[in-house]
């Protein structure tokens, strides 16, 4: 049988459209499995448009199976009397299953003898069990933001309008609140007004194209980019189509028609990233590039209904407000030469607690300086300085205000028509990336150094006043910035943290004191948290993770290698001795002096001594692997050591020495991960 | 209207020169006047009482006590009326084409809200020339939040040819009420939409009747607003004045004089609004605005409900009637 539902409702949020549509379609998907309705054929489709969810499930089976149910009843002992008949428990046990006294079986368990129902339960009707599906699944979709529209009724995105619910043509007799399923559907709102009977899926499709919606989401983002690719083709343009457009284009229309409008080209002096913001973040519309990859003064968008040249009238004269409001921001800002905003910044906050931007701009530029020093680096020094100094400077211009995503992008621009060297306009620009998870990040070193300043003087100052995320609540954006943070890091592999972390916490000794230095501690482990769920995204063995993050993360970029040459040696046959060496050294370990060692103890320390030093070379080439397969070779030296000599010996001093050198071991073992906390079978 | 008045030669549209609203073709170059006419008689038409703008200072028609109250409890509602709204934030000194200091809305509250809400309002877009068969109206999600009533509602911007002209919110909560009857409000920003209808690009040179302009009407009073919005105000006496509005709302509800104590709950909200844009507030000051007003709002949301329940709801059932 072909099940066929569909949920109507007025324009949904366009993030939440296609995510809810395939849980519709599993959360029925799986009631049915549940019933033993649905077996390996089947067919299955997922619909979703703005004003639509619907879901298509072919190869349901019309009947639930019949099942045989055991339900186990009191003990024997308590079902029968002293007379061998049936006590008032038993009997009541056999109408409560429906069945005559008779029926009843008596069987031998574990827990000793007890009386069993046994009996058929044919199975329901799909017409019943699809029923209830639909209300319990339309009831339970997940939405980020839902509303009360009717009393009794579960809370949804919008009020729902109707239920279509067809079980092989026929109506499912459900409601959801008020709304009754029928076999009606509607269409385009203003291109097909009223509603439209549905046969069943082979018609359903068909039935809303013919009402102008297409409700297949994929065959809809494909006729927007070929509608869009065609039309700026007939202009001898290429469109700009970013993936987040596509996407939310695709779910703010039904019948979408593409096409080109124009603007004055005047606005082309506003420089490129304010045009493409206003075209994309506000209007939803595609820039258009000429072969050369510069921006023309045309645009495509997608319609969803109306006439073509009224609708592109309309958007040409919105979009010329705007553009006309970002020259005028534009010409004004450049009235004020760049490096004189940054006396407003006095006046905008930070944050409560973290001073205003002039107070972080003075910080900026002491930790980028010091960082770049400590990156070797120190060459930067004058650029960094400089780029820090002004890099907030852009939070002070109109356009900023009216385009806040265009922070950093502007300061760079702003400095550039100042006369700043390239380099400090660069390192502005650069400041803000990555902006998130898969931004690119900067190209100049300069500015990958002020970018990583930025995130922890971010880090520091927030942590201190405990903001720290909780849940899925992340307000001040700490868990970005330690991700971007990270990502940077990777590419500035030779800072070392400590004094990276010591550095930005200098920034707020005036205006926090202690705590700042105590928000240190703080971020080592909120960034070693984000180290690990990156080692889990990427597919990494968790203990191992923690194994070498319990290490320490001084230079964080080597935490993925150290990684990778840990689960390398895991697979490898030095493991065992690798693993139980670490073990052995670390039971008895404890820190102390190693003089007047002799014998066994004089032997093992020159074997430390050597691993320490032809280690340290190759733990200074990151060479991971080449230290744990040296670091195996200790296994024969502590072996013969522990063959030797006791080391919980009665004389303090000889205990103290001998576990000093174990504690030397340890450590030299320790060097890529806490090797101890595995196991031999890792 | 004689012919030495503002509309001489012109004759004021009618919902009766054509029932069917989408073919009514002269309203394409409708004045301000005129817009506002059309969208009183539509939704006169509608069932609706056409109020009138409340005569104390505001920055939404939400605020008006005939949207603000009249969405609380179980009693149906509906009404449309203008609503003069000031936002010194906005202030621009008459100068930017699209912000005002005080613009103003239409706006709309069915209770509950209507199944076909949103085919009626298309209905009324045709009523203003903005036929939804030659422009593209798009209903683009947009939630809709007023800290100070302590309201929000869940909605959309209405975009016609990428241009937003409408907020439409179905209220969820009012006064820090909970609402069990689904209220709908639809808010018109009537200078922009009319700039659009006319195809003008600013608003001060929308035409209000024939040979009037809207910036003829205001711009003096938009510069004057927004020099003493950000420049001149006096900070203290702003500040005194909250002090006492907010004293005066709670002497009043006190009384149980909830309308009374409402107006200055809205002189609070206003003042606070003049403090942010003279720059006044800090941000961590601000929390603590919002929350003594909302406390305002709450205060005679719940007098309100009280009073309705003890008058034994009397408009329960009577809605119909109006229509």
């Amino acid at each position: 049988m072909e099940l066929i539902v569909e949920l109507g409702f007025p324009e949904l949020p366009s993030g939440t459209i296609a995510p809810a549509a395939q849980e519709l379609l599993d959360g029925l998907v799986a009631a049915a499995e549940a019933a033993g309705l649905l077996g390996d054929e089947r067919t299955l489709h997922v619909y979703s448009t703005p004003r639509r969810l619907a879901a298509f499930i072919g190869g349901l089976g019309p009947r639930q199976p019949d099942r045989i149910v055991e339900v186990r009843g009191p003990s024997l002992a308590a079902a029968l009397g002293t007379d061998g008949e049936y006590t008032q428990a038993a009997l009541g046990f056999a109408r409560s299953q429906g069945i005559p006294p008779e029926q009843l079986e008596r069987r031998e368990t574990p827990q000793g003898a007890y009386l069993f129902a046994r009996r058929e339960v044919p199975g329901k009707p799909a017409t019943e069990i699809l029923a209830a599906a639909v209300a319990d699944v339309a009831g339970s979709l997940h939405f980020p933001r839902t509303m009360r529209w009717a009393k009794g009724a579960p809370r949804l995105p919008r009020p729902l309008g109707w239920l279509l619910a067809l079980l092989d043509g026929e109506v499912l007799a459900v409601s959801i609140g008020p709304v009754a399923a029928s076999d009606v559907t509607y269409a385009h709102r203003v291109l097909a007004p009223g509603s439209l009977p549905v046969g069943g899926h082979s018609d359903y499709p068909e039935v809303l194209r013919r009402g102008f919606v297409e409700p297949d989401r994929a065959r809809r983002m494909q006729q927007i980019k070929a509608g869009v690719a065609a039309a700026a083709a007939a202009e001898g343009l290429v469109a700009e189509m970013p993936e987040a457009l596509l996407e939310e284009v695709t779910d703010l229309c039904e019948w979408p028609r593409a096409f080109v409008g124009r603007f004055a080209p005047e606005y082309l002096d506003v420089p490129d990233p304010v045009l493409v913001a206003t075209m994309v973040h506000h209007q939803r519309f595609f820039p258009l590039r000429d072969s050369e990859g510069r921006l023309a003064a045309r645009f495509a968008a997608v319609r969803n209904g109306g006439e073509e040249d009224t609708v592109r009238r309309g958007n040409e004269t919105v979009l010329a407000a705007r553009l006309a409001d970002a020259l005028f921001f534009f010409r004004e800002d450049l009235k004020t030469p760049f490096a004189r905003r940054r006396d407003e910044l006095k006046g905008i906050v930070y944050a409560p607690g973290l001073g205003s931007l002039y107070e972080r701009s003075e910080r900026l530029e002491a930790l980028a300086r010091s960082l770049g020093q400590a990156a070797g680096r120190g060459d930067l020094a004058p650029v960094l300085g400089r780029a820090a100094a002004l890099s907030l400077c852009d939070r002070a211009t109109a356009l900023v205000r009216e385009l806040p995503e265009l922070e950093g992008t502007m300061g760079g621009a702003y400095a550039a028509r100042s006369g700043e060297p390239a380099e400090v306009c660069q390192a502005i620009a650069s400041r803000v990336r990555p902006r998130g998870g898969d931004d690119e990040l900067p190209a100049d070193d300069a500015g990958r150094i002020l970018a990583l300043a930025d995130r922890l003087d971010q880090l520091v100052g927030f942590l201190a006043l405990g903001k720290a995320p909780t849940g899925s609540q992340d307000p001040f954006g700490l868990r970005r910035a330690a991700i971007g943070a990270l990502r940077l890091w990777e590419l500035l592999p030779d800072l070392p943290l400590t004094p990276a972390l010591a550095d930005a916490a200098k920034g707020y000794a005036d205006l926090l004191g202690d705590k700042a230095l105590a928000a240190v501690d703080a971020v080592r482990p909120f960034l070693a948290a984000r180290l690990a769920a990156r080692a889990q995204e990427t597919g990494h063995d968790p203990r191992i993770a923690q194994a070498v993050l319990a290490s320490g993360i001084e230079y964080p970029s080597d935490v993925m290698r150290r990684i990778e040459a840990l689960e390398a040696a895991a697979g490898a046959d030095v493991w065992p001795r690798l693993v139980q060496a670490a073990r052995r050294a670390k039971n008895l370990a404890s820190e102390g002096s190693t003089d007047g060692a002799e014998g066994a103890e004089a032997e093992l320390l020159r074997e430390i001594r050597r691993l320490e030093a032809e280690g340290g070379d190759l733990l200074a080439r990151r060479d991971y692997a080449g230290y744990l397969r040296r670091a195996s070779e200790l296994f024969e030296p502590l072996d013969r050591f522990f063959a030797a000599v006791m080391v919980m010996a009665e004389d303090p001093e000889v205990r103290g020495r001998r576990q000093a050198l174990l504690y030397r071991a340890h450590t030299a073992l320790s060097q890529v991960a806490e090797i101890a906390a595995l196991s031999a079978a890792d | 209207m004689g012919e030495a008045g503002w509309n001489r030669g012109r004759r004021l549209p009618s919902l009766r020169d054509g029932r069917r609203l989408s073919s009514w073709r002269e309203a394409s170059e409708l004045t301000l006047q005129e817009l506002m006419l059309a969208l009183a008689r539509f939704w006169a038409e509608a069932g609706c009482y056409i109020g009138q703008p409340y005569d104390v200072e505001k920055g939404a028609g939400t605020m008006n006590p005939l949207t603000f109250f009249r969405s609380l409890g179980p009693e149906p509602w509906r009404v449309a009326y203008v609503e003069p709204s000031r936002r010194p934030a906005d202030a621009r000194f008459g100068e930017n084409p699209n912000r005002l200091y005080r613009h103003h809305q239409y706006q709309v509250l069915l209770k509950p809200c209507p199944a076909d809400v949103q085919e009626l309002y298309l209905g009324s877009l045709a009523a203003i020339g903005l036929d939804a068969r030659a422009h593209d109206v798009r209903f683009v999600e947009d939630n809709w939040e007023a800290p100070t009533l302590g309201a929000w509602g869940i909605g959309w911007e209405v975009w016609v040819d990428g241009m937003e002209i409408t907020q439409f919110t179905y209220f969820q909560q009012m006064g820090g009420i909970e609402l069990d009857v689904l209220p709908v409000e639809i808010t018109y920003g009537l200078e922009r939409i009319t700039a659009y209808v006319q195809g003008v690009q600013s608003v001060f040179d929308v035409e209000v009747v024939p040979g009037l302009t809207y910036g003829d009407i205001v711009r003096r009073e938009e510069y004057e607003h927004s020099a003493y919005s950000f420049l001149h105000a006096d900070v203290e006496y702003l500040r005194e004045r909250f002090r006492g509005a907010e004293n005066e709302a709670r002497r009043a509800a006190a009384e149980g004089l909830y309308f009374a104590s409402y107006d200055h709950v809205l002189h609070c909200s206003h003042l606070f609004n003049l403090l942010e844009a003279r720059g006044a507030v800090a941000p961590a000051q601000r929390t603590e605005y919002i929350a003594r007003i909302r406390e305002g709002a709450r205060r005679v949301a719940e007098l309100y409900l009280k009073d309705r329940e003890a008058q034994g709801y009397p408009l329960m059932g009577r809605v119909a009637r109006w229509s």
